[in-house]
């Protein structure tokens, strides 16, 4: 009997993907150094039809949203144009003050000008991971 | 209201006099079924706001408790899901509680989805003891499951087959999750194989297990027509096994990927080239090794 448990780094491209629309992406904290970046991974979507980047927070997260999320994004954005979501994933019901925060801390954002490289303001919803 | 406006234009009837009942010309047994139907809420109207309540399991209690058109609104979403958990470790190991109960009720047909939830103190409790033959009954009563989530199923308990057990769920089921399953690569493909009408599949922290079960003889896992929902990987640590599954699935053509902590995203990247239109990973997490996961299973196993 063999227990497989090692898992090397990798590296993927979605130059072959013809009709990917969006990517969802979850983001932790703190960062770590493995795997691609956003800015790598966008840099290799072919897909004409590729328009949205969903940034997924789970209710744990609203608080500690990534820190330089902004900038990253404006980085990203000059490799491809995008729309922004947010997205709040909740497991059974929604605790209504965590999707304030979360739209609050977005528009303080949009206020500050971090997002003025997007043709329109971030998005804010939530999504059930239950049903 | 409207029913008002209909009465009051047919008989000249003042509008105190439509509220008050007062109509001239209309017998008292058509002012009763006005009387009665005037506080019904039109059904397209009742599903719209049940709808919005299908997450809030207390208000749509509530609405059932309402009256027998706001019980029938609300019943499906009621029981869509149906939780199963060990609820004794020791002495009622072989009771669903929920299950028989709902049974008796003749509610099952209503349920879309079962999850069995993780046993006390994290140790296997699907196995074959707890589908007694009142289980199993219940379990063929489940005439419309559509989603089916298990935690920590160990393959190797259901030596007399599992399909008896599950395999009934083969024409419906459209969802399956399998969180922290363990056993060869070969058995959980072949448990996969079970539902050939799949369009979503999830395997969480899958734990490999190579041994005695994967011999030649072993037949091998029937392909799918074609997959065309989500696939979510989590903990995918096996390439060869990913290149397998691959193989077995034949035509793959997810719309939408969920893949954390996986090893060979490119291949499957690669399978739904054509069809993947919702890519979903998560942004630099250090991959980590569950070593205490690991030694609870060696523990069980020996």
């Amino acid at each position: 009997m063999e227990w497989i448990a090692q898992i090397p780094a990798q590296n993927f491209n979605l130059s072959r993907n013809t009709v990917l629309q969006s990517l969802e992406v979850r983001a932790s904290y703190p960062p770590r150094g493995r795997g691609p970046t956003l800015k790598e991974l966008l840099s290799t979507i072919a897909s004409p039809v590729f328009s949205e980047i969903v940034i997924v927070f789970s209710e744990e997260e609203v608080c500690w949203p990534p820190w330089g999320l902004a900038k990253v994004l404006r980085e990203v954005h000059e490799v491809r144009g995008f729309r922004l979501a947010f997205c709040l994933e909740i497991d059974e019901r929604l605790k209504a003050a965590n999707l304030r925060a979360l739209k609050i801390s977005t528009q303080a954002e949009v206020a500050r000008g971090h997002y003025d490289f997007l043709p329109c303001p971030p998005l804010v919803f939530f999504r059930h991971l239950a049903r | 209201m409207l029913v008002a406006n209909v009465v009051w234009h047919r008989t000249g009837a003042t509008i105190d006099d439509v509220l008050a009942l007062r109509i001239p010309g209309i017998p008292y047994y058509t002012r009763a079924r006005v009387e009665r139907q005037t506080p019904r809420l039109p059904q397209e109207i009742l599903e719209m706001i049940i709808s919005n309540l299908t997450h809030n399991i207390p208000s749509l209690k509530a609405c059932a408790a309402t009256c027998f058109t706001w019980y029938n609104a609300a019943a499906p979403y009621l029981h869509h899901t149906l939780i199963l958990r060990e609820w004794h470790a020791v002495t009622t190991r072989r009771d669903l509680i929920p299950l028989a109960a709902l049974h008796q009720l003749g509610l099952l047909p209503l349920v879309k989805k079962v999850e069995f939830r993780r046993g006390i103190f994290k140790c296997p409790w699907v196995v074959p003891d707890i589908f007694g033959s009142q289980s199993l009954d219940c379990f063929s009563a489940l005439v419309n499951l559509q989603d089916l989530t298990i935690a920590d199923l160990f393959f190797s308990e259901f030596a007399s087959g599992i399909e008896k057990y599950f395999g009934h769920f083969s024409p419906t089921l459209r969802s399956i999750a399998l969180v922290r399953p363990v056993g060869s690569p070969r058995q959980l493909l072949d448990f996969l194989g079970l539902f050939p009408k799949l369009d979503d599949i999830k395997v969480a922290h899958y734990l490999a297990m190579i041994g005695t079960h994967d011999t030649p003889d072993t037949p091998r896992a029937p392909v799918w027509g074609s997959l065309r929902g989500k696939l979510t990987l989590e903990g995918f640590v096996d390439q060869r096994l990913l290149e397998e599954i691959i193989t077995s699935f034949g035509e793959m053509r997810f719309s939408s990927m969920d893949l954390d902590e996986v090893v060979g995203v490119q291949l499957l990247l690669d399978a739904c080239a054509e069809t993947l239109q919702t890519l979903r990973y998560r942004l630099d997490r250090r991959f980590t090794l569950r070593k205490r996961f690991t030694k609870r299973v060696a523990r069980h196993m020996s």
